[in-house]
């Protein structure tokens, strides 16, 4: 960062695009993506001034990351369900052959729905990690876990996801 | 044999230590249930990665001014604003001065009429030059 003073303008440029990104792909819809960036970039500006140089990145995750729990408890959506029984299982063990169903990768659209179908926990790990490109260590800073954690919760988020798109593949 | 389930996707994202880099690939050299295992969750993540950026709503970012609070729906805001109008209404009326009495000499002097008297109807009436027959 340079010495310049940040504004919420500068934010909005510079990571509006992330933050738009990572609402739509946890919550698969335009209008409350747009909300939330609204909602982010104006606990931005309010927070600016109390912003004390540092991980820039980290605390503006943390605020995004809050402001989406903020959001969904609002709305009474935030999942509740019970991991399903197959996050431990390796469906994919003995069926290489359904590789090359994905193989012949999927429409995004696809993945966007196996996505939504994670718990929350792991699908917020899992798009931070590979829609926004944070490390593990700014992925626990923004969600508030220590790291093992957020380890965990990718792995077994990759897990579900392979398997829904393989039960995909095969419907 | 002890699998390392866990460190696997871990080790794709390189956010292994040293030293658990180290075992990963060795056990990968051994175990080929953890490579498929391994390239399982590739896929996953490769799906994911895959995903195109999308382009954030231009709306979003207005040039100058602040954040669009107003593009949002707060009622409340609405009923202040109400509340205002009533007051700006109300202070208005109560500073304008009282009406005049209506003098019967002012109106036709200035309207250029005539009050008459009409006995028949027992009544005062205006009579407007050129409008009578």
């Amino acid at each position: 960062m340079s010495d310049k003073p940040l504004s919420w303008e500068d934010v909005a440029r510079t990571h509006g695009r992330k933050i738009y990104n990572f609402a739509y792909r946890l919550c698969g819809d335009p209008h409350d993506a747009a909300d939330l960036v609204q909602e982010v970039l104006l606990r931005v500006r309010r927070g600016l001034a109390d912003y004390q140089p540092g991980s820039f990145e980290g605390w503006l995750w943390r605020i995004t990351h809050n402001a989406f729990i903020d959001e969904m408890r609002r709305r009474q959506r935030r999942p509740t369900a019970p991991l399903p029984e197959a996050v431990d299982r390796w469906d994919a063990d003995a069926a290489p052959g359904a590789d090359e169903q994905l193989a012949a990768m999927r429409l995004g659209d696809d993945i966007q729905a196996a996505l939504l179908e994670l718990p929350y926990e792991f699908r917020e790990a899992v798009v931070m990690c590979d829609v926004i490109g944070l490390s593990y260590e700014e992925i626990a800073a923004a969600v508030a876990v220590p790291v093992g954690t957020v380890r965990s919760r990718i792995h077994r988020g990759r897990r579900l996801l392979r398997s829904a798109l393989s039960q995909e593949a095969a419907g | 044999m002890t699998h390392l389930d866990l460190l696997l996707s871990v080790y794709l994202d390189g956010e292994t230590t040293p030293e658990e880099s180290r075992l990963v690939a060795e056990h990968l050299s051994q175990c080929l249930r953890c490579r498929r295992r391994l390239e399982t969750l590739n896929q996953a993540r490769t799906a994911v990665r895959s995903l195109p950026m999308l382009e954030m709503p231009a709306h979003l970012v207005p040039a100058t001014g602040s954040p669009r609070e107003a593009r949002r729906w707060h009622p409340g805001r609405w009923v202040a604003a109400a509340a205002a109008l009533a007051t700006i209404v109300t202070a208005t009326a109560l500073a304008l001065p009282d009406p005049e009495p209506l003098d019967l000499n002012d109106v036709t002097r200035q309207v250029g009429a005539r009050a008459a008297l009409d006995l028949g109807a027992n009544s005062f009436k205006f009579v407007i030059p050129g409008s009578e027959r």
